[in-house]
């Protein structure tokens, strides 16, 4: 094959994809929504295998104000922003938060949620203190491509940091006590601890959200060109607030509250 | 011309190479250092186990035949979170018989499951590469009065060798490129800091980068492995003048003769 042919397919190519996203772009009715479900409470599989959780039961409270018709997708963590840029989903409702390097990839709707990150540990570890200094050496897990991984590599530089594809995969690596500590989101580690843990494992503590690092919180990501389908969003989420949705929502799931508003 | 120009800067990203290139090259050793360790392994391993299944014991040949079906036939991922979490399941047990330090690593855990899975393909290899010389060769340098090392060393040996050079460098390549498993498993490999710098990036020509260097990687081995096999097969050849091309269907031929 010649290299013209190369470059007549990859022009072809480049116009089917571009070519598909102008024809959705108007008048949304139905909309895909993208997930990591490896992330319980938030989102996770059941055993029939559907997609459910918070974020899940919100965006239907979210799509029915909207009036659209909404479907789940799941879809790995490291893949979620490649896909929303390709068109497999519209819309990427699975606690991202929303930070700088993101920002320059997709738009963010407003802030919905912001929960605390935490680190938790093996029982048997009694120790509280978990300056840098004190986990000088010791291994810490955490999920790729988080906020969470960017926290460890800027404040636990002499840890060793563990990155997983999956939050799941570190908290088993904690029970197994190949970890020895892990960095997560506080209420995803109470789950895994309340749920799975077996008494392996205990949460040291909450740590404070760093701005530049952890972002001001959780939003839906959208595709740069998709205003639109944001500035609805955007209504769906402030009416949501206003009619008390969210916190009647909230309460059934949490006993914090995870606004961060 | 003016398209490729407009479409080099978007597949080429070269000021990533400047703050991520040594995370490349970082991943590029845990790479070679886990290929080049269990392929080895696997070959000390492969030539028990080939000896097992040749063998005319039933039990031992049955084991043997055993071993190779289910690493053969079962996915090298499977294979690997076999090791790496049912290690992490029955911990105090591997911890009472002083493993679990092993385990413990992701890094011994990839090498140990990447060496059992090759053992079982290199030993059908060599299986298949000692089967290809003709019995009557081994019965006529009985006859002569050789020595059991003699006949392995210089009638059996030069022409396994020879049937198994390019089979060995094809499980070598697909080794490589099984080990961008690893990244999984949280080791940091040629993969894994490519998914990392991505990750930071959203750039997708890091994918691009990883990919030119495990080609370089394969297509060094595939030529390195061309060179040995015509120096082994330099006597197949009877005129030196006969191009390269003629000789890989000599060579050809007879791989199809002893096969």
């Amino acid at each position: 094959m010649n290299s013209t042919k190369i470059l007549a397919m990859l022009g072809l190519a480049a116009g089917l994809v571009a070519g598909a996203s102008s024809v959705q772009a108007k008048d949304w009715k139905t909309v895909r929504i993208g997930m990591d479900a490896s992330y319980a409470p938030f989102e996770s599989v059941n055993p029939k295998g559907e997609i459910v959780g918070f974020e899940v039961d919100y965006f239907n409270i979210l799509c029915a104000k909207a009036k659209l018709t909404c479907t789940f997708q799941n879809q790995d963590w490291d893949g979620v922003i490649p896909s929303l840029l390709a068109s497999k989903f519209d819309v990427i409702a699975s606690s991202m938060n929303i930070t700088a390097a993101r920002a320059q990839k997709v738009l963010f709707s407003d802030m919905y949620m912001a929960t605390p990150p935490a680190l938790s540990t093996s029982a048997a570890n009694k120790s509280d203190d978990i300056s840098p200094a004190a986990l000088k050496g010791k291994s810490i897990g955490t999920q790729s491509s988080t906020i969470h991984a960017n926290y460890l590599e800027k404040f636990y530089k002499d840890s060793e940091i563990k990155l997983y594809p999956t939050q799941d995969e570190p908290n088993q690596d904690l029970a197994s006590g190949r970890l020895d500590y892990v960095m997560g989101d506080a209420i995803v580690t109470q789950d895994f601890i309340d749920k799975h843990g077996n008494g392996c494992c205990r949460l040291v503590t909450t740590i404070k959200r760093v701005p530049e690092i952890h972002g001001p919180g959780v939003g839906a990501a959208f595709r740069p060109e998709d205003k639109d389908l944001a500035a609805i969003f955007n209504k769906a989420i402030a009416e949501a607030d206003a009619d008390g949705s969210f916190v009647t929502l909230e309460k059934k799931y949490f006993k914090i509250d995870i606004r961060g508003k | 011309m003016a398209a490729l120009q407009a479409w080099f800067p978007l597949l080429f990203n070269f000021s990533l190479l400047d703050e991520y290139g040594w995370r490349l090259v970082s991943g590029l050793i845990i790479t070679v250092k886990v290929v080049g360790i269990s392929c080895a392994l696997g070959f000390l391993l492969a030539y028990p186990i080939c000896l097992a299944r040749m063998s005319s014991n039933r039990i031992l040949s049955n084991v043997a035949m055993g071993y190779v079906t289910f690493f053969r036939g079962t996915p090298l991922l499977c294979q690997l979170y076999l090791v790496y979490y049912g290690a992490g399941q029955i911990r105090p047990e591997l911890t009472s018989m002083g493993l679990w330090l092993f385990f413990r690593e992701a890094y011994f855990c990839c090498i140990f499951a990447f060496a059992l899975n090759t053992a079982a393909y290199q030993s059908e290899i060599m299986r298949g590469a000692l089967a290809s010389v003709p019995k009557g060769q081994i019965e006529a340098a009985k006859a002569l009065g050789l020595s059991q090392y003699a006949i392995a060393r210089h009638v059996v040996w030069p022409q396994a060798m020879l049937v198994a050079v390019r089979p060995f460098g094809n499980e070598l390549i697909t080794v490589i490129k099984a080990s961008a498993l690893t990244a999984i498993v949280t080791l940091l490999d040629l993969m894994g800091q490519t998914r990392f710098v991505f990750a930071r990036t959203f750039d997708f020509s890091i994918y691009l980068y990883c990919a030119i260097i495990y080609l370089v990687m394969t297509e060094t081995i595939r030529r390195v492995l061309g060179a040995i096999e015509r120096r082994l097969s330099r006597h197949m050849v009877v005129n030196a003048e006969v191009p390269m091309k003629t000789r890989g269907l000599v060579l050809a031929r007879f791989r199809r003769a002893t096969s």
